[in-house]
């Protein structure tokens, strides 16, 4: 299914217009082409390599939570 | 962080020809279960949460089951506002795989400009529709389109891809009607679109791919409750016993793919020209008019439960079905396109079992088919 996941932000490079965010320990480089004006500590919704939105934490948190319940994920962080 | 899964594409080449190919997917096609146990309007706002990929089309297709399930259809108006968002979804869609794909094949940089741009621009386009709520809910939602801003609108889509991909205004675009055409304008133009165009004649790969695919053809109501009855069918969905294909080259007309299906069948020319003709056609659709704006309206209907939603989302037909007790969500399935479209034994797998040539030329032509279908989630290419 047409799932994206959401994970935060812990650092951005400007020059590259990529961030790096992470999900369960786990860092990963996404590109920023799709989204504006992000900081660190956003959560994103992350699809293959790209950032396509930004979310509130409580939508990320409930999300992320569903991904569990449904055990397509850890307990993973949010 | 692969919870959206992946297609592993696997190719045999022998001779330099490609003798073997299978495409497995481990996407969670189920993962709409989430849903279920949930009320109507929790899942309704969880949806383009968990399905973000063309969040839009997915939200349209949820409303739209769970309206028929609930027997209150949203009025006409509250339609067309929807399927308005839907299209501009499907021309970012399009123009996002045009600026961030298709440069890479010509050497060209992304064009990050061009994507910032229409992610503005869908976002004025709403703020003009004068939404006062969710447009996705239930009955929809109050609005008061402006038709100033959406003219305003329609014009600097028009100017973007006009400077982007066209060279001139996709209304003439449309204009062209024969490939000699198409290939003068290819060849003067030096968009990434015209040089890609450009670039797949001289090289002889306009029919690479080219296939016999069976197009979906539109489905009833009754006919998709029996197919999702069957054991498998969200998975490996089949019509008729066909592994149908279902993407912007099924359902978009044009004389000039007409004689460009003639010449180069179904192969990578007449993929490419499909979406450069949709993305075109829906910017010259854009509602400019006020939409008939006014209240939000319920209409009243008789319920089927389960509930149909169908939408054509940008990579092909989408389709929600919901079972209903009372408000609460008993059992949510969707069905996406590129279950039909890398289905193992559909078009892409039959396309990619054309491919000729030594690896290298293979894994090129192999991207550029997989890309020009364009699955809803990454994917690994391997050779045995």
């Amino acid at each position: 299914m047409c799932l994206a996941l959401p994970a935060r932000v812990i650092s951005i490079d400007e020059s590259t217009d990529t961030a790096t965010v992470t999900l369960g320990g786990v860092n990963k480089v996404v590109s920023l082409a799709l989204v504006e004006n992000v900081r660190i500590d956003d959560f994103l919704l992350i699809h293959v390599g790209y950032a396509l939105n930004k979310v509130s934490t409580e939508e990320a948190e409930k999300t992320l939570q569903l991904f569990a319940e449904a055990g397509l994920t850890g307990n993973a962080e949010a | 962080m692969s919870v959206e899964g992946q297609l592993s594409i696997r190719l045999g080449v022998t001779d330099k020809a490609v003798d073997r190919v299978s495409i497995e997917s481990n996407r969670p096609v189920h993962a709409s279960r989430v849903l279920n146990g949930k009320d109507v309007s929790e899942s309704q706002q969880l949806i383009p949460l968990l399905f973000a990929v063309c969040g839009t089309a997915q939200s349209c297709a949820g409303v739209r089951a769970c309206e028929q399930a609930l027997g209150f259809p949203a009025a006409e108006r509250m339609q067309q506002l929807r399927d308005s968002l839907v299209s501009m979804e499907t021309l970012r869609e399009h123009l996002w795989r045009i600026l961030l794909d298709w440069p890479s094949i010509t050497d060209a940089e992304k064009d990050s400009e061009g994507v910032t741009e229409i992610t503005r621009i869908l976002y004025d386009f709403r703020q003009a529709l004068g939404l006062s709520g969710d447009p996705f809910t239930v009955g929809g939602t109050e609005f008061r389109a402006d038709s100033g801003a959406l003219m305003a609108v329609r014009e600097r889509v028009r100017g973007l891809l006009r400077i982007r991909v066209y060279s001139v205004v996709p209304g003439e675009w449309l204009g062209i009607e024969d490939p000699e055409r198409l290939l003068a304008w290819a060849e003067r133009r030096g968009t990434v679109a015209a040089r890609l165009i450009h670039r797949l004649v001289q090289t002889g790969w306009g029919a690479v791919g080219a296939c016999d695919s069976t197009p979906l053809p539109p489905l009833s109501e009754q006919q998709l409750h029996v197919a999702f009855r069957q054991s498998g069918y969200v998975k490996y969905p089949r019509w008729n016993g066909n592994c149908c294909e279902t993407s912007a080259m099924t359902r978009v007309e044009s004389r000039l793919l007409e004689e460009l299906k003639a010449v180069y069948g179904n192969g990578l020319l007449v993929r490419l020209v499909a979406r450069l003709t949709e993305m075109a056609q829906l910017a010259e659709r854009l509602p400019v008019g006020p939409l008939d704006s006014g209240g939000r309206a319920l209409s009243s209907g008789t319920a089927v439960n389960p509930g149909i939603g169908q939408v054509a989302a940008a990579r092909g037909q989408l389709v929600h079905r919901v079972e209903l007790s009372g408000i609460t969500v008993c059992n949510y399935q969707i069905l996406a396109p590129t279950e039909w479209n890398f289905h193992p034994e559909g078009v892409v797998a039959q396309a990619l079992s054309t491919l000729r040539g030594d690896p290298e030329r293979v894994e090129q032509q192999a991207r550029l088919l997989i890309s020009a279908v364009d699955p809803c989630v990454g994917y690994r290419l391997i050779f045995n």
